[in-house]
């Protein structure tokens, strides 16, 4: 092996290092975001999955949400103050609910339930403000066909809103209870919230699912964050129904989709009696 | 000789090349915060996902509709969110590379901001091409135009948009490809929200927003987060050496201290931080790499991010200040709650100072609207007063005032403020 040659390699290996020290200097001109968040995700879910846990395809696009202000608790006397507008059913409260029964079952198509419901709903005669909510399959059980109040084009995840539809045993409607809750006002624009992958990760960080357990749906929507005074504040949030591997057992996990913060239902309250937090 | 030349050209190019790479490798170890910031994880953060990136806190704040008679319109407060809905929609157009077309000529300046059908954003302080870059998914050519202050963007179906350079009333022109107008004029007509009149007028080489009949605005409320200092000392003071963190109280006041190069005082009657931090290096940050680096900074204090924006960049000090905007409008307080001010300077002295109180979660108000007067007239009350010179800027803003704080919950109350020495003050506050 000649000098010559010696330089040549020399030469080359130097030319080499030199177009990656200078691609590296440029680059360090532009200005770069970090894309680490990205990545860690994509690291929790490989996790999961060797967790054993199965879920669907989970979206990754980021949505959008609103601070909203609504009643503190539902307003029976809203639907108590409408009840005679009801025909064909017998409306009372019991306790804090309000329920009704109808004279006759109605008939509905159970693999269908809103065919008829809907058309229930739209009627002011069957439900009072029954244009308010909409089926949620989801929280539906095979006993009980359940609507969600709307609140900003999203179904309301609890407490209130709910109208339930009572099946008997030949699948037909016999009845519902109903809670309502007066909307509010838009408290401040529009913002960024979660996307659902985030949202079961944020779930995963905070042991919310066990091994093996079975994600069945991860569902956008309303709940309540706090009671303020007379008012209670409502943000966006992910509901995630989550079945135990061996005892089969389902449990709703929520998140708060502008935090990511886990929700726990049956809030603390603050030493003031101003506020009480939901989570 | 040449022919010496010829026979050794091989070693000629060795010599150069080896020479290179030690130059190259020269520059990479002595430039500074490069790229991704090493990201000492999430430790101690309250926060699961920060939603607001640096695109997010580096967005323009104001929204100007110009119509076909040029007379201009301030929007807020829409519930569709101007701003950052026009980022989604802009984000995917491609902004081609400006071409100045003025400079220094105060008056094409104003007729660009009176260009019939356009949408104008603006920022209060200008921010690096870079950082704009980053904001609206654009690849502008940073050597061409610095810095930015406002965009012009067509409303109608012209190709043009503008990006103006307040600091010398530069314009550059820039050609639109993929852009998609029509949802700019839909966004615009989305319902609900306030606009106001507002006429730009140049004082003392600064452009001013002028609301010429006053403005009505809403009061807000919110719930206030109080943050633990112990969970400050652990962000900012924490270092992999292990270090203990000592502390020595004086009344009211608590220093933390971290070897010789950390210290933070802390003051407990008014919640507010000093933290100094010496990094043992020159430094050299150009204006782009102090917005990046300064935000990274930014999301270390633990601060409530959700409604914090870019406000003011002061060269000198190398610092910048980040405050909560609501509904397009900055907040300020007479104690400085909300506001976040980091510099890092040539000396290679890190500085934050801030509170611990963060606006959290808004709630509903019964507090009532307030009708602010017109510009035209606080600045005739200042002038009367004998102030008026001692003012660099006036704008809307929201006050934090800390009487209506019980440390829960705070009301912010809109009025005028005005750049008083290099620091916001209510302007009645001035007047007394």
């Amino acid at each position: 092996m000649n000098f010559k040659k010696i330089q040549w390699i020399f030469l080359a290996a130097f030319a080499l290092l030199d177009i990656f020290l200078a691609s590296f200097v440029l680059m360090n001109t532009k200005f770069v975001s970090i894309g680490k968040q990205q990545s860690s995700s994509q690291i929790i879910l490989k996790e999961m999955k060797n967790d054993s846990i199965i879920t669907g395809p989970l979206s990754g696009k980021n949505r959008m949400g609103y601070y909203l202000s609504a009643a503190k608790t539902d307003d029976n006397q809203e639907l108590q103050s409408h009840q005679d507008q009801l025909k064909g059913q017998t409306p009372r409260v019991v306790g804090s609910n309000f329920t009704s029964s109808f004279n006759n079952p109605v008939r509905i198509d159970k693999t269908k339930p809103q065919a008829k419901l809907d058309q229930l709903c739209q009627n002011p005669k069957w439900v009072i403000n029954g244009r308010q909510y909409t089926y949620n399959e989801h929280l539906s059980t095979s006993k009980t066909v359940v609507y969600t109040q709307t609140m900003a084009g999203e179904p309301l995840f609890g407490p209130a809103g709910l109208l339930r539809f009572r099946l008997n045993d030949r699948n037909e409607v016999v009845g519902y209870t109903q809670s309502f809750l007066k909307p509010g006002e838009i408290l401040r624009p529009r913002q960024t919230a979660i996307s659902q992958k985030q949202a079961v990760i944020a779930l995963y960080k905070h042991n919310e699912i066990p091994s093996g357990s079975t994600i069945q749906w991860v569902d956008f929507g309303y709940s309540r964050l706090l009671t303020y005074g007379n008012h209670a504040v409502y943000i966006p949030t992910w509901t995630a129904s989550i079945k135990a591997k061996n005892t089969g057992k389902k449990i709703h996990c929520q998140v708060n989709a502008f935090t990511g913060i886990v929700m726990k239902n049956g809030g603390q309250s603050t030493s003031s009696s101003s506020s009480t937090y939901n989570n | 000789m040449i022919r010496k030349l010829k026979d050794s050209w091989l070693s000629i190019l060795l010599a150069i090349v080896v020479i290179f790479s030690i130059v190259l490798s020269f520059f990479i170890w002595v430039a500074p915060y490069n790229n991704a910031t090493h990201n000492r994880g999430d430790a101690g953060n309250v926060k699961q996902f920060n939603l607001q990136s640096i695109g997010d806190i580096y967005l323009p704040t104001e929204v100007v509709r110009v119509k076909s008679d040029g007379s201009a319109e301030m929007l807020y407060g829409q519930r569709d969110n101007l701003v950052l809905t026009s980022r989604n929609i802009i984000n995917k157009w491609h902004f081609g590379n400006p071409t100045r077309v003025s400079h220094d000529d105060q008056q094409h300046y104003l007729d660009m901001l009176r260009m019939p059908k356009t949408m104008v954003l603006s920022y209060y302080y200008p921010v690096p091409t870079a950082v704009f870059n980053q904001v609206y998914s654009q690849d502008l050519n940073t050597k061409r135009m610095g810095r930015v202050t406002r965009i012009v963007l067509p409303l109608n179906n012209r190709n043009t948009a503008y990006l103006l350079n307040d600091s010398n009333f530069a314009v550059y022109r820039v050609h639109l490809s993929k852009n998609q107008n029509q949802k700019l004029n839909s966004l615009l007509a989305s319902t609900g929200g306030g606009q106001v009149n507002v006429d730009r007028r140049v004082i003392d080489h600064r452009i001013y927003s002028f609301y010429m009949r006053g403005i009505t605005l809403p009061s807000f409320a919110y719930q206030v987060e109080t943050q633990k200092i112990d969970n400050v000392t652990h962000n900012l003071m924490n270092d992999t050496n292990g270090n203990n963190i000592s502390t020595s109280n004086k009344g009211n006041i608590t220093v933390y201290q971290n070897g010789t190069n950390k210290r933070l005082t802390y003051n407990h009657e008014t919640k507010t931080i000093s933290y100094d931090n010496y990094l043992g290096k020159n430094n050299n940050l150009s204006t782009t790499q102090l917005y990046n680096t300064l935000y990274q900074r930014l999301t270390k204090t633990g601060v409530v991010m959700d409604s914090m924006r870019f406000d003011q960049f002061n060269e000198k000090q190398q610092a910048i200040t980040y405050v909560p905007y609501v509904e397009g409008f900055p907040v300020y307080s007479p104690d400085g709650y909300g506001t976040v001010k980091i510099s890092e300077n040539y000396e290679g002295v890190e500085l934050y100072r801030y509170s611990l109180y963060s606006l959290q979660t808004p709630v509903p108000t019964n507090a009532e609207k307030v009708k602010l007067p017109s510009t035209a007239a606080v600045v005739n009350e200042l002038r009367q007063s004998g102030k008026y010179k001692e003012i660099s800027g006036i704008r809307v803003g929201y006050n934090w005032d800390s009487q209506s704080t019980d440390e829960k919950t705070v009301t912010l109350k809109p009025t005028y403020f005005v750049d008083y020495h290099g620091t916001w003050i209510n302007y009645q506050e001035l007047l007394k």
